[in-house]
């Protein structure tokens, strides 16, 4: 029993040797990391938002809820005494639609007090329910109308609408956008109007975006008769409908 | 010997470093210009037919017109994302104050770095002079003129932090909302009835609005017309657009607004 005890002793004491011999010696802290990355413009009363830093991979991850409505962002970024970074601490993000949509990307530079430098990619991604779009067209051969009445003037209007599910129903000019492409691959941007309600009556399962033919700067970028593919960007979410429309100009 | 020699020279080398630092700090602080003041120091400025959306519609909102309080000037759109600007006038005909917060999804500078709030000072035993304060339209037009100063002279101090708000702006009075504002939108006409020039037509009413700037100071301001020239009884062939304004700025950090031109 004794001898039982004295060996369990030994082999834990040998099993706690062997876990304390595992142990890896921690890296030395470089002086050209960044330390924290952290959003403080957000809506009173809501927790800062903090940045990942991930020093392997060299980013920094930002991820954003679309209830925020934020389309800029200003971080507070720390880094070691005497380490410098660039663009600074408190220099505004304003490009944040165009970074969750991935179409660019801010690299920040930290130089420590030796002058060894590291750069961080900066990534932002949008947190909001997937965005969901019925086609509008029922086949790549049968295009949906979209028509404007030139002779009604601002009343001819033609429009583009959308069915499907978690549609931002606040500041729709600013953080939704509709493009179309034509068969060439150049993209147009549609204008945000507004729906003819007022923003509280807006619903997240539908929305529509008109073309007035008033509006003489789109007109002359659309062709009479041609296939557009639709674009539509709910905050940092991107949809292009499989199927196109055709725009038409009635006499 | 050596001892003494050398406290002395100690004596002698940290008195010379001392009148040298003396001499650089004295240097520092004059040859050191302020770049933010812009020659803007604490004092009351008034502006007349500043044009802000001169060619705004009653079909949308007008193209916002940014401006710094701190340095008395109106500030580029791109800048909207700096403390450069301290209110901003958007809106159906720039009719909507707004101030510059990173913090407030109302303010055009949400997610950038501005730190402003605004208080709009209502004195209801004040505001008898020319105002129904039960059913809040105007009683008298004009308004008296005199009203304004005496408005804009009775908001001697900014109010408690905790009554400065940084998620609103300042509107129409009562207008769509159950909100005091700056203005009386007479959108019916109702108080000319049969005469069509007197329908959609803004009365500013003399209400002082206290601001904290997007730095962080503090100061007040009152609008007397958003009609070219300042007619005293606007009706729909005043052209709007133009803002006539006056205010104070304290330089000090402090909320003595107790200013005197």
């Amino acid at each position: 029993m004794k001898i039982g005890i004295v060996l369990s002793a030994t082999l834990l004491a040998l099993v706690a040797a062997c876990t304390k011999t595992e142990t890896l010696p921690v890296p030395g802290r470089g002086e050209n990391r960044m330390l924290s990355y952290t959003i403080t413009s957000v809506p009173d009363g809501v927790a800062p938002v903090v940045g990942a830093i991930d020093d392997a991979d060299s980013t920094i991850t930002v991820y954003l809820s679309s209830w925020y409505g934020l389309i800029a962002m200003t971080p507070q970024i720390n880094v070691p005494a005497g380490a410098t970074v660039s663009p600074a601490s408190g220099a505004t993000v304003t490009n944040l639609l165009s970074m969750m949509r991935k179409d660019s990307t801010i690299t920040y530079l930290v130089t420590a007090k030796d002058g060894s430098k590291k750069n961080y990619t900066l990534h932002v991604r949008s947190l909001q329910p997937q965005t969901k779009i019925d086609e509008i067209s029922t086949s790549v051969d049968n295009p949906k109308l979209v028509t404007i009445y030139p002779k009604y003037g601002a009343n001819g209007y033609g429009v583009v609408a959308l069915k499907g599910s978690n549609f931002l129903t606040a500041n729709r000019s600013t953080l939704t956008r509709m493009t179309f492409t034509d068969s060439a691959n150049n993209i147009i941007d549609i204008p945000y109007t507004g729906e003819g309600v007022s923003e509280t009556a807006l619903t997240p399962t539908a929305l529509s975006y008109r073309i007035y033919p008033t509006n003489t700067d789109l007109l002359n970028k659309l062709v009479n008769n041609a296939v557009y593919y639709v674009t539509f960007y709910n905050y940092g979410e991107q949809i292009k409908l499989k199927y196109p429309i055709r725009f038409r100009i009635s006499n | 010997m050596i001892t003494r020699f050398s406290l002395k020279n100690i004596i002698a080398y940290s008195s010379l470093i001392v009148l040298v630092i003396f001499l650089f700090s004295c240097k520092k602080e004059t040859a050191t210009p302020d770049p933010e003041s812009n020659g803007i120091v604490t004092g009351v400025y008034a502006l007349n037919n500043l044009p802000a959306d001169v060619n705004a519609t009653s079909a949308s909102d007008a193209r916002i017109l940014y401006y710094s309080l701190e340095e008395n000037k109106v500030v580029d759109e791109s800048q909207k994302y700096t403390t450069n600007w301290d209110i901003a006038f958007g809106g159906i005909y720039n009719s909507s104050i707004m101030i510059n917060n990173g913090k407030s999804s109302v303010s055009p500078g949400y997610g950038g770095p501005g730190a402003g709030a605004i208080y709009l000072v209502v004195d209801r035993k004040f505001d008898a002079q020319y105002y129904d304060t039960l059913n809040f339209y105007v009683t008298k037009l004009p308004i008296p003129v005199h009203l304004f100063d005496a408005s804009f002279n009775s908001v001697k101090t900014a109010p408690d932090e905790s009554k400065m708000k940084t998620n609103t702006l300042i509107s129409l009075d009562h207008f769509q909302s159950t909100s005091d504002g700056w203005a009386y939108y007479d959108f019916y006409g109702s108080l000319f009835p049969g005469n069509p020039k007197k329908a959609h037509v803004v009365y500013t009413m003399p209400r002082t609005i206290v601001i904290k700037t997007a730095k962080g100071n503090y100061a007040k301001i009152c609008i007397q017309s958003i009609y070219k020239d300042k007619p005293e009884d606007p009706d729909r062939d005043s052209k709007p657009g133009y803002l006539t304004f006056k205010y104070a700025i304290q330089k000090d950090g402090s909320k003595n607004l107790d200013i005197q031109p």
